[in-house]
């Protein structure tokens, strides 16, 4: 049998593979309940001889549709009914009492098998190629698939599409069987925190015995009844959502679907699935208020919630942050200083790196010339959209610099405009762009000097561009481009827009790159920043259409963005799962077939899908242990990453340091923080590991009676560097989390004092 | 004459005074408020603008009434940094702050799922 399953690549367009093995299991398990019906295999031939139905047209079908029409022919029928939307379920739909079968009809004439279809009141989806995708009446179907023109047929099927499916390739599903662990693990009494375009509330991903699993739910979007602590938006708690007293919406998806796959649940139905923390406790933040879009003010004052919630909850809190903007942060910004100083101990924060690791959203080269005939050039284009401006902003390092822009006809052989060029300490505003005697746009300019703050590094000049458009113009006559001359290192970014691969370095022309398209706020300091890997490449969807995209499962996204920051640190932190997830889906949000598995559960993919996996995985170790700090969550993941021939070495800008695989990380920290039961037997201080390390690394000691312990860092010199512990230890063996990351490359000592017990190690730093 | 020189001299050192002033604030400012300012069509606007501001200690009761004095809404207080929002001249008084060391607009983010 030939493939009959056209598949799609990542840009949806249609691929052939096979799926046969699936379907010849499921084949198999169908046959066996079908002989439940006592009927003798040679009772069968005969019904099908009586048909007229041959040995050789029977073989052009599957088992499945052989059933259908054994069982429309048999005086012994059995009921069909409407089937569910689990994984392996033939498709079969119910309209108006009617009952229909999704099929894949393999035809010498489509055209003609489509008009066949259609006369028995049957309905073509689509046609590609030799291939009919068909939904037909079950009680028509002898009349279609015996057709002459029919050269063979599948049934299509409800494919595996759980959330556990991404759950497993970071071993959640161990944790949550409790295998070899105290418990089961799912997040009880840990809040997890969302802010995001909204939640669908009433989704039963949100819902257990208790009632709501949402306890507190603000939203931004309406002034009613604002939180305490603000003066803005409307606060419902657990008590107003059990008693339906809300009209918050999601009309997006992205927060219903983020939310429950960091947090949903399968209790409150069939067809919900466990997201990584499905026992903890939710408060979520909406963060849309006039539309698509997050103010960063609005994140912070979001996330400053969630956390006096949660203390007022008196429990720990991961908040996931799938969102961003591109402006080649380097944790500098008050937006991102705000988040580094919000977290703490029990109190962290997960952030999307950013989906632009297809995109050529950034630029790099050195300037050169003193006068527009001797500028540089890079190509870009507007990315209109719903956008109405597009942004530049640049990073030279040195004050010799000039830049403008200037409007090429599309084949580049004319040049329409060119803007006024603006050097440092300069600023044009209100620039009319104007193209063939039409104004296409309006400019503002500026070069200054960059705010560098005392407390932190940074570079100390900038650029600014800010081209409005004007609402009508047609940009796809135009290529625009950005010229630089002087005497600098540049670095830039666009925003709503994106620079051309054009290269001729011969006549300066320099193309845009993916490189260092981490968004913010994932360039934060102490802001865990979440790459994307894929785990998922295929499905069924709701009307039994297979989907399926190109890709290597556990490979990074194509999208998931490339580090380094602007100031040169490794980015992504880590990898998850984000590309295709099946996770909850919201009633008012309005997704495309392809894309929805039944009625609450759609497919979704980027660093948004792969972001929750995380922030998921950090409330199972909060669980553990509530009082985990950023650097002991990051050193605990770090040491338990998957690193393989996929990932590379790590740490490296596109997997950080591995894919996360949470079982053992979980594992690490229950024999470890006094949870090891045994009382060791005597004083003692292991080796760090790992060692050498870069940045951080785990010290390990044991002490057998109650005892005050003194742990102390010293460099080379005998210089104390710091004092990791002083306070009174009860008997057990206990890890702590070092970290070096403010310390240059060499030889340092670890030395304990518990009592009259003293030992010292030699640990090396290496950069 | 003496007299009439002194006052073109008193008034060109009072203007050169003020500008001084403008750009001491100004240099608060980060790059979208410098653009935002140096709007002459939005000079009169009563436009509320969303930024962070920072301060140069950790903010106690009585800075953020200091920083409230000046009109603005202010929202979260995290250590040194503010969330507020308020009117150009309630930015230009805030900015005139000793206290105040930095003024950023508030941004737009975007969800970072990815749409073929």
């Amino acid at each position: 049998m030939k493939n009959l399953w056209p598949n799609k690549n990542n840009k949806g367009e249609l691929l052939m593979s096979s799926k046969k093995m699936i379907t010849y299991l499921f084949t198999l398990i169908l046959v066996v309940s079908f002989s439940i019906n006592a009927q003798s295999i040679t009772e069968t031939k005969k019904i099908y001889e009586n048909a007229g139905i041959t040995g050789e047209k029977l073989s052009k079908v599957d088992f499945t549709i052989q059933h259908l029409v054994y069982n429309s022919l048999s005086s012994n029928q059995s009921q069909i009914k409407e089937s569910k939307p689990f994984s392996g379920n033939s498709v079969i739909t119910s309209v108006n009492g009617k009952l229909f079968v999704s099929l894949f009809i393999k035809s010498s004439s489509p055209q003609q098998t489509k008009a066949l279809i259609q006369s028995v009141g049957g309905s073509v989806s689509n046609i590609i190629e030799d291939i009919v995708i068909a939904d037909i009446p079950v009680d028509e179907l002898t009349n279609v698939v015996f057709n002459e023109n029919i050269l063979e047929v599948e049934t299509a099927r409800y494919s595996e599409s759980f959330l556990d499916e991404s759950l497993k390739y970071i071993n959640v599903d161990k944790i949550h069987n409790g295998e070899n662990l105290p418990k089961a693990y799912k997040g009880k009494d840990v809040v997890v925190g969302v802010l995001d375009s909204g939640i669908d509330w009433k989704h039963p991903s949100f819902s257990n015995a208790n009632g709501n699993r949402i306890l507190y739910l603000w939203d931004m979007s309406d002034d009613s009844n604002p939180p305490a602590e603000f003066n803005y938006g409307t606060e419902y708690t657990k008590a107003d959502l059990d008693q339906q007293n809300s009209n918050q919406i999601d009309d997006d998806g992205h927060g219903t679907h983020v939310a429950s796959t960091a947090a949903g649940n399968s209790s409150g139905s069939e067809y919900s699935l466990d997201g990584v923390a499905p026992e903890a406790d939710i408060v979520f933040v909406k963060g849309y208020r006039n539309g698509p879009g997050f103010a960063d003010t609005d994140i912070v004052n979001g996330c400053d919630y969630i956390f006096k919630r949660a203390n007022q909850l008196g429990k720990p809190a991961v908040i996931n942050l799938s969102l961003g903007g591109l402006y080649g942060n380097t944790g500098t910004a008050l937006y991102e200083q705000a988040l580094t100083n919000l977290v703490g101990e029990g109190k962290l924060i997960v952030a999307a790196a950013g989906n632009q690791g297809d995109n050529f959203y950034h630029l790099q080269y050195e300037m050169s010339g003193s006068s527009i005939e001797e500028a540089s050039e890079t190509y870009w284009e507007v990315e209109r959209m719903t956008n109405e401006q597009t942004f530049l902003v640049g990073y030279p390092q040195s004050d010799n610099y000039t830049f403008g822009i200037k409007v090429y006809s599309a084949d580049l052989s004319t040049v329409l405009y060119t803007s006024p060029a603006v050097s440092f300490n300069q600023i044009q505003m209100n620039v009319d762009v104007v193209v063939n005697s039409n104004s296409i746009g309006t400019l503002n300019m500026s070069g200054h000097p960059n705010f560098v703050d005392p407390s932190l590094s940074g570079e100390p000049y900038l650029f600014g561009m800010q081209f409005i458009y004007e609402p009508d113009a047609d940009f796809s006559n135009y290529v625009f481009s950005l010229y630089t001359y002087g005497s600098s290192t540049l670095n830039a970014w666009i925003i709503n827009g994106e620079f051309t691969s054009d290269s001729d370095l011969g006549n300066k022309i320099f193309p845009g790159d993916n490189f260092m398209t981490i968004g913010s706020p994932s360039t934060a300091y102490n802001v865990f920043s979440i790459g994307a890997f894929t785990t998922k490449l295929s499905w069924t969807d709701i009307n039994g259409a297979p989907f399926q995209v190109d890709g290597t499962i556990t490979d990074r996204a194509y999208f998931s963005s490339i580090g380094p920051t602007r100031d040169g640190r490794i980015k992504p932190d880590f990898s998850a799962p984000g590309h295709w997830i099946a996770a909850g889906n919201s009633k008012d949000a309005n997704y495309d077939n392809e894309l929805l598995l039944n009625n609450i559960t759609v497919h979704l993919q980027g660093t948004s899908m792969a972001s929750p996996h995380f922030t998921g995985v950090v409330a199972l170790l909060l669980e553990q242990n509530p009082n985990l700090t950023y650097q002991e969550v990051f050193t605990i993941l770090q040491n338990s990453a998957v690193v393989d021939g996929i990932t590379g070495a790590v740490p490296n800008n596109e997997f950080g340091y591995g894919r996360i695989d949470a079982y053992a990380a979980l594992q690490s920290i229950i024999t470890s923080v006094g949870d090891d039961n045994s009382v060791p037997v005597e004083f003692s201080l292991l080796q760090n590991y790992p060692n050498p390390f870069n940045p951080s690394t785990v010290i390990e000691y044991s002490i057998p009676k109650n005892e005050l312990v003194q742990i102390k860092i010293y460099d080379v010199l005998g210089k104390e560097i710091t004092t990791l512990v002083n306070e009174l230890k009860s008997p057990g063996t206990y890890r702590l989390a070092f970290d070096g990351n403010n310390l240059s490359s060499g030889v340092y000592f670890y030395r304990i004092t518990a009592g009259s017990f003293q030992d010292v190690r030699k640990m090396i730093l290496l950069r | 004459m003496k007299t009439k020189l002194y006052l073109v001299i008193l008034i060109t050192l009072i203007i050169f005074g003020c500008t001084s002033m403008n750009d001491d604030y100004q240099n608060k400012f980060d790059s979208h408020l410098r653009m935002e300012f140096s709007d002459e069509s939005k000079k009169d606007s009563d436009e509320v603008i969303k930024f962070f501001g920072k301060c140069n200690t950790e903010i106690s009761t009585e800075m953020r009434s200091e920083l409230e004095a000046t009109g603005v809404s202010v929202q979260s207080v995290i250590k040194d940094i503010f969330t507020a929002s308020g009117t150009r001249q309630q930015l230009i008084e805030l900015a005139k702050l000793e206290s105040v060391i930095r003024l950023e607009k508030s941004q737009m983010n975007k969800p970072f799922n990815k749409v073929n």
